[in-house]
C-alpha cells in the first residue's frame, strides 16, 4: 500500500536479503557467461558491477538530474530502479547511458513531476552524445523493458520522509528526549542519504533504518570532528569528490573522510557492537554538548524499537562508500564502457 | 562515429523477446467489453494451469491470481501510441496495418499501473497481473459482471423501478469503504462516477479505473499543474469548478454524494453541460457556468456564510459575474420530489453535498453515519434480498484480436454503453499527453464528455 511501507510492494516484493541478492547477482553472472559462450555478447573483463561502476552510474544520474533540475525524491526513485534492474540484467547486454536516462524518465512520472520525453532525451544527448540515440522511441522502448524487469512495481518509500518524521517527532517530544536536530544536521543526514543510493541498502533494509543511520553518523561525526579539531587543528581535504556530503568541504561543519574512517573502525570492537561501544567510549569522555546529544539519541533509539542490528548494517555500508569513493577512478570505468559500447555490433 | 547498434537496447532486448510469454498463452479472449481512445477492455478467461506456471517462471509475477482455469478476467489494454495520427508520417505494414511505435507510457497509464500494484482492498478492483508485450500494456483485473451505470439503467428502463433502500445503502457503504481505503493511503480517485463503480455478481462493490488517481501527500508541484481538469463534469466538486489549485480528497466525497443521489433518483442530480475548452487557448480552462447553475438550483447559491473561503478561489470573479440569481437551498424538496423518505439518508446526502470542502463529510466519518447504523443493516452482498437479476455485461465479439495494434478510431463511441446521454469518458484521455508523460502542454481537459 502506498501510505504504509510494511504492506508495500517495496517490502513484500522487492526487499531482498544479502543471500538472495548474492544469489541474484550470481544468476546474472551465469547468464552473462552463457550469453558469451553462445556468442550473443562479447566479454569485456573490465566491466564489473563493482563500487567503481556504481559510483559512476550514480554520478551519471545526478548529472542528468541536475541539468533537468529534478527533485531529489525522483532522483532517488531512479536510483532504486537502476539497482533493481541490475539485479536481473548484465551490464554487458545493455547501454547504461540509455538505462540511466530511462530510469529517470520513469521516476519523474511516478513522483508526479513528469518531464517530456524529448526534453530528457535532449539533455541526455547533450551529456553523452555518442551513447544516446536521437530517436525517442528507443527510450520509450526501454521504458517497457525497465518496468517489465521490475514486475511493474514502481512505488517507493525513501528515507527522506523518515528523516523528516524523526526530526518532527523529536521536536514534538523534547520533554521526553531532550533532543532536536539542527538544520545543519538535517542537511548532513539528508546528504548522507543521497549518497547511500550507491549501496545495496535500499534493496535490503526499510527506509527508516537508513534514515536513523544517517542521523547517527551525523551526530557522532560532529562529535569526532570537534575533538579532532581540538587535537590536530584542521585535517586534510580529499581531492575531487562528487559526494553530496563532501561538496560542502569548505564550510566548517562539513565532514571529512578521515572521521568516517575512524567511525568505520572504532578501536578494538567487533562490528556488531559498534553502536554501543561507541556510545560507551563517549560516556567515558568529558560530557560535552555533543556527547550528551549522542547519549540522548541512543536513548531515543532504545525506546524506538528500531532494529539496531540493521542500523549497524546500514552504518557500515554507508561509511564504506566514502572509503571506496577515495579510490574511485572515473576514467577507468568511462573507458571500459566506451570500449564495450563502441565495439558493439 | 558510433555505430548504430549501441544506440539500441542491445542484446538484452533480444534475450527478453525470446523468452517472453504472450498474453494469449495465459488468457483466452472471449470478447471485448468497452473501447475508447485509451484502448480496449476485454473479457477473458485463464487457460490451463501449466501455461500460468510458465508465465510465472518468466517473471510475470501473478499477485494473488487464482489458478483455476476458466476464471474470468477483464484485460485492459492501453494503446501505446495515441498520437500517431497526429504525426506527419503514417507507417503501415504490408497488410495495411498501422505500425505502432513506442512513444512513452502516458501519465494516466503509469499511475494506474503503479497504484493498482500497491492496492489491495475488497472494494477496489483487484489487479492480477501486468503484461508488457508488443508495445502495449495489458492490465489484468478480476472480472466484474456489473457496474452502477448498468444497474441504474436497468432500474430506469423501460419503466422506472426504484432500487431498494437496502441495496442502495449497502452499495454506498461499500463505495465509502473503498474510498476510505484510498484516502488512508493518500490516494484520491478523481474520477468517481457510476460507470467506474463495478459490482461483482455477488454484490460486492469494486471501485475501478484509477487512471486519474494519484497520491496527494507532499505533491512536488501543485495538483492543478499536473492535471488542469479532473473528474467528469457532472460529478465535479464545486471547488474544482471554482478552479481550486490545492484541492483535497473531499472532491471524491462530493462525487459519492452525486452517486448516492443518482442511485436514489435514477438520474444524474447535476446534469450540466460542459463548456468546451478553447482549442486555440488550451491553457485556459473555462468557467463551468452551466454545471454550477445545475448545482445551485438544488443546493442554493453558496455564500460566504456557508462557504467562508468562497472568495479565495481563482474563479470567484467569474462566479460572481455569471451566477447572479440567488437560489434558496432546495435539497429537502428535491429529496421529497424523488420520493425519498428516510431522514438519515437525506442527512448523509447533505453531508456529502456540502459546499465547503472543510465541512463536507470525510470518507471515514461517512462510514459511521447514523444512516448506516439504523436498519436495514449494511450487507456484504448488496444484492441480498433482491428478487431480480441484473443482466450480464454485454460482450462484443466482432474484435477478439487483442494483439492487434490497429488504430482504434479516436471518435469511436464506446460500445457497451447504451446510455448515450451519459458522459462516457471514463478513459477519455485523448488530450492527456498520452505519449509524453504529461508534459506541460498536453494535459488540459482530460475530463470532457463528448
Amino acid at each position: 500500500m502506498s501510505a504504509d511501507f510494511w504492506s508495500s510492494s517495496q517490502r513484500n516484493k522487492w526487499q531482498l536479503t544479502r543471500h538472495s541478492l548474492l544469489e541474484a547477482r550470481r544468476k546474472v553472472l551465469l547468464l552473462e557467461r552463457k550469453m558469451i559462450q553462445n556468442g550473443l555478447i562479447k566479454d569485456y573483463p573490465n566491466i564489473h558491477y563493482d563500487y567503481n561502476m556504481r559510483i559512476y552510474l550514480h554520478n551519471l544520474l545526478i548529472k542528468l538530474g541536475r541539468r533537468l533540475n529534478i527533485r531529489q525524491v525522483a532522483l532517488a526513485t531512479a536510483e532504486i530502479y537502476l539497482s533493481r534492474f541490475l539485479t536481473r540484467v548484465s551490464l554487458k547486454e545493455i547501454n547504461v547511458y540509455i538505462l540511466v536516462t530511462t530510469c529517470l524518465y520513469v521516476a519523474c512520472k511516478i513522483e508526479e513531476c513528469p518531464q517530456h520525453i524529448r526534453l530528457i532525451l535532449n539533455e541526455a544527448r547533450n551529456l553523452w552524445p555518442e551513447y544516446i540515440p536521437h530517436d525517442l522511441t528507443k527510450l520509450a522502448e526501454f521504458e517497457f523493458y525497465l518496468i517489465e524487469e521490475m514486475d511493474s512495481f514502481l512505488f517507493l518509500h525513501h528515507p527522506y520522509k523518515s528523516l523528516i518524521q524523526i526530526r518532527d517527532f523529536l521536536n514534538e517530544n523534547t520533554s521526553l528526549y531532550g533532543l532536536t536536530l539542527t538544520d545543519d544536521e538535517l542537511q548532513n543526514a539528508w546528504s548522507l542519504i543521497n549518497d547511500s543510493y550507491i549501496t545495496d541498502l535500499h534493496l535490503l533494509l526499510p527506509p527508516h533504518i537508513i534514515a536513523v543511520a544517517s542521523i547517527y553518523i551525523t551526530i557522532v561525526l560532529k562529535k569526532n570532528l570537534s575533538s579532532i579539531r581540538v587535537n590536530n587543528g584542521s585535517s586534510s581535504n580529499n581531492g575531487h569528490n562528487n559526494s553530496s556530503v563532501f561538496n560542502r568541504n569548505t564550510d566548517s561543519g562539513a565532514m571529512h573522510i578521515d572521521d568516517l574512517m575512524i567511525l568505520a573502525n572504532p578501536p578494538g570492537s567487533g562490528a556488531a557492537q559498534n553502536i554501543s561501544s561507541t556510545a560507551k567510549t563517549f560516556q567515558d569522555m568529558k560530557l560535552d554538548e555533543e556527547t550528551i546529544k549522542i547519549n540522548k539519541f541512543m536513548n531515543f533509539l532504545d525506546h524506538s524499537h528500531i532494529n539496531l542490528d540493521e542500523v549497524v548494517e546500514a552504518l557500515q555500508d554507508m561509511i564504506n562508500i566514502y572509503v571506496l569513493w577515495n579510490r574511485y577512478n572515473e576514467q577507468s570505468v568511462k573507458k571500459a564502457l566506451q570500449i564495450m559500447l563502441l565495439n558493439r555490433q | 562515429m558510433a555505430s548504430n547498434s549501441i544506440l539500441t537496447l542491445g542484446p538484452f532486448k533480444h534475450r527478453k523477446d525470446l523468452t517472453r510469454e504472450s498474453v494469449l498463452s495465459t488468457y483466452q479472449i472471449i470478447g471485448y467489453i468497452a473501447a475508447g481512445t485509451y484502448g480496449k477492455v476485454y473479457k477473458a478467461k485463464s487457460k490451463n494451469i501449466t501455461s500460468k506456471d510458465n508465465a510465472n517462471q518468466n517473471g510475470n509475477s501473478n499477485i494473488g491470481a487464482g489458478n483455476n482455469s476458466g476464471q474470468l478476467f477483464a484485460i485492459k489494454k492501453f494503446k501505446s501510441d495515441n498520437h500517431s495520427s497526429k504525426q506527419t508520417h503514417h507507417n503501415h505494414d504490408i497488410n495495411g496495418n498501422e505500425i505502432v511505435h513506442y512513444t512513452g507510457i502516458s501519465q494516466s497509464a503509469i499511475r494506474e499501473m503503479s497504484l493498482c500494484r500497491e492496492l489491495n482492498n475488497k472494494n477496489i478492483t483487484k489487479l492480477v497481473d501486468i503484461i508488457l508485450e508488443n508495445k502495449s500494456i495489458y492490465m489484468i483485473f478480476e472480472f466484474c459482471e456489473h457496474d452502477l451505470l448498468q444497474i441504474i439503467h436497468y432500474h430506469s428502463h423501460p419503466e422506472v423501478k426504484p432500487i431498494p433502500q437496502s441495496t442502495i445503502k449497502s452499495l454506498i457503504w461499500q463505495i465509502l469503504n473503498g474510498v476510505t481505503f484510498l484516502h488512508q493511503n493518500w490516494i484520491f480517485h478523481r474520477d468517481l462516477k457510476p460507470a467506474n463503480i463495478m459490482v461483482s455478481s455477488n454484490g460486492v462493490v469494486k471501485i475501478g479505473d484509477l487512471g486519474l488517481a494519484r497520491k496527494f501527500n507532499n505533491p512536488l508541484q501543485s495538483l492543478y499543474t499536473g492535471d488542469k481538469v479532473v473528474v467528469t463534469i457532472w460529478y465535479r466538486a464545486p471547488e474544482l469548478l471554482l478552479g481550486a489549485r490545492h484541492y483535497t480528497p473531499s472532491i471524491d466525497l462530493w462525487a459519492v454524494g452525486c452517486i448516492l443521489a443518482e442511485l436514489l433518483s435514477l438520474r444524474p442530480i447535476f446534469k450540466g453541460e460542459e463548456a468546451k475548452i478553447d482549442i486555440n487557448n488550451k491553457k485556459s480552462v473555462p468557467f463551468q457556468k452551466n454545471q454550477f447553475q445545475k448545482i445551485i438550483e438544488v443546493l442554493g447559491t453558496p455564500n460566504l456564510k456557508n462557504w467562508p473561503s468562497l472568495n479565495k478561489y481563482p474563479e470567484f470573479v467569474s462566479f460572481q459575474q455569471q451566477i447572479t440569481t440567488n437560489y434558496p437551498p432546495n435539497l429537502v424538496n428535491w429529496y421529497k420530489m424523488i420520493g425519498g423518505t428516510n431522514k438519515q439518508c437525506l442527512e448523509l446526502l447533505k453531508g456529502l453535498l456540502e459546499y465547503d470542502p472543510l465541512i463536507r463529510l470525510t470518507a471515514d466519518n461517512a462510514l459511521v453515519h447514523s444512516y448506516f447504523l439504523e436498519l436495514p443493516k449494511v450487507q456484504e452482498n448488496a444484492f441480498d434480498g433482491l428478487n431480480l437479476k441484473y443482466p450480464k455485461r454485454r460482450i462484443y465479439t466482432d474484435d477478439n484480436d487483442i494483439l492487434s495494434n490497429n488504430a482504434i478510431n479516436p471518435n469511436f463511441k464506446r460500445h457497451g454503453a447504451p446510455y448515450d446521454d451519459h458522459p462516457n469518458n471514463s478513459n477519455n484521455n485523448t488530450n492527456n499527453a498520452p505519449n509524453n508523460g504529461g508534459g506541460n502542454a498536453g494535459n488540459v481537459a482530460r475530463k470532457r464528455p463528448r
